[in-house]
């Protein structure tokens, strides 16, 4: 595996920037306080960084520190604009919180084990305070088992299904201000770090939601959900710097987690190199502070470090991919597939298909009574076998008459 | 006037959160009105929340900020009086 596609890049960061990333690290310390101190001192593009900062969902963490640290230093009209900001989306995440405790009511009526996780639990465990985090939708992991039962509990009570994928679908309620993203996987089959629901719920933890006991993700999960999260969206438009400051807020919080630990179970299920990735990501932009043998390790894989400065290039540079990144982001995703099997994975699924899933032309070739459709599934690969067999002797046959 | 050991019930329907050390925010469910509380109604309100009884959240402002008794009785009433206009608070009730 090559590292990826090489880039001109410019590895001087905006002030803007730079200042961002001082104001959303939750553990400003002396140092950084001072830097941003320095920095209010450049002449600074004030829209962009405010347009940064809600396009990466951390415009409460920017506000919060600004006025904390050094709100002299700001102009007043910023002030202003960043508190509305913050006021607003605190409302917005009070109703929607609200609006997540009563669909978990109402899976609980029907018998149906739920856990919430991202949006308000992620605010409301890692930062303690509701109102510190941007967050649009609800997420709720379902067993397997009850997905199709949730789907249609979601249907009856006025959510409409929108958008519906391999691990998820989208539901919104009538009034457009609800989305709920209904998973019954937490990782798609592209990333694989195979996330069991009856494993996660038995280690699933309480978090308090308006006064509430909720049950959410444990902080281990938590941990291996933002890894293949920050993974997945890596090199995209999709990637947002909450994300990141999560993970560093998550280990912040969780003191006692053990990431040597978390990386050993994290190889375990094929995910060592997304989790070393967005921790190397976070360490890199946030400067979360990362033990040493996680150090040492990041160093003997330095492979990692080209894909980590490419996706810090790319989480600011407010452009569309073009060829180039989407060639990096294709080699970056392959990186991540340590095992074998998860290297073949999307290729088996695509290529298995195509040999069995039985098409309108296996039917109109063979009709079968509804009872007998499963013969469809060895008749297509024999069809498909002499359909071959024949264009490659036709192919010979006029090789030769030639 | 309120009685000394009036106690307030925050609407059913009003859900709170802080902002920072300095201000709150408070939304009404059933009207979808937020509410901004700066750092002195902050701390009123979640000595109301906990059930406090006015005599109560006044020795709880004389407490933390410097304010005498008789600034704290006007700055509770006036808050209290917005509330009340606002619907954000049920009818008052008296503690046996």
């Amino acid at each position: 595996m090559g590292a990826p596609t090489a880039h001109v890049l410019d590895t001087s960061l905006r002030p803007e920037i730079e200042l961002l990333l001082c104001c959303v690290d939750s553990t400003v310390d002396r140092a950084k306080a001072e830097r941003i101190g320095r920095l209010l001192r450049v002449d600074l593009d004030w829209a962009y960084l405010l347009q940064t900062a809600e396009q990466h969902g951390v415009t409460p963490l920017l506000s919060r520190s600004l006025r904390t640290i050094s709100p002299h230093d700001v102009p007043q009209a910023i002030l202003e604009q960043l508190q509305h900001h913050s006021r607003t989306n605190a409302a917005r995440n009070l109703f929607l919180t609200d609006k997540l405790l009563n669909i978990l009511r109402l899976f609980e009526a029907h018998g149906i084990p739920a856990l919430p996780y991202k949006g308000p639990l992620l605010t409301a465990s890692l930062y303690g305070n509701l109102a510190l985090r941007d967050f649009a939708d609800l997420d709720l992991l379902v067993h397997e088992r009850d997905y199709q039962r949730t789907q249609h509990l979601l249907r009856t009570n006025g959510y409409r299904l929108v958008n519906s994928f391999e691990q998820e679908s989208t539901f919104i309620d009538g009034s457009g201000m609800i989305t709920i993203d209904l998973h019954r996987r937490m990782t798609p089959r592209e990333f694989p770090v195979p996330l069991q629901f009856e494993q996660i719920w038995e280690r699933r933890q309480q978090t308090t939601l308006l006064g509430t006991p909720v049950p959410t993700l444990s902080p281990e999960d938590t941990l291996l959900m933002l890894a293949v999260q920050i993974t997945k969206d890596a090199g995209t438009r999709y990637l947002q710097l909450s994300r990141i400051c999560d993970l560093a807020q998550l280990l912040s919080a969780y003191p006692h987690l053990d990431l040597t630990a978390m990386l050993r179970r994290a190889k375990a299920l094929g995910g060592e190199r997304m989790m070393l990735f967005s921790v190397s990501l976070a360490h890199n932009l946030l400067g979360m502070p990362l033990p040493h043998d996680i150090v040492d390790e990041m160093r003997a894989q330095p492979i990692i470090d080209p894909f980590v400065e490419f996706a810090r290039q790319q989480l600011f540079n407010g452009r569309a991919p073009n060829a180039n990144d989407r060639q990096s982001i294709e080699q970056f995703r392959r990186f991540v597939r340590e095992r074998l099997r998860d290297r073949l994975h999307p290729y088996y699924r695509r290529y298995v298909q195509a040999v069995f899933a039985p098409c309108f032309l296996d039917r109109q070739l063979v009709p079968l009574p509804e009872r007998f459709t499963f013969l469809y599934y060895g008749i297509r690969p024999i069809r498909l076998l002499c359909k071959y067999s024949l264009l490659l002797f036709r192919r010979h046959l006029g090789t030769k008459l030639c | 006037m309120l009685a000394p050991e009036t106690v307030l019930h925050p609407h059913p329907s009003l859900v709170f959160t802080r902002l920072d050390d300095t201000e709150s925010v408070l939304l009404h469910l059933d009207t979808k009105r937020y509410y901004t509380l700066n750092e002195t109604g902050t701390r009123i309100w979640e000595l109301l929340q906990q059930g406090r009884s006015a005599q109560a959240i006044i020795q709880g402002l004389l407490d933390n900020y410097a304010v005498t008794d008789e600034e704290a009785m006007p700055l509770l009433l006036a808050f209290v009086d917005e509330l009340q206009q606002e619907g954000l608070v049920q009818p008052t009730a008296h503690r046996g």
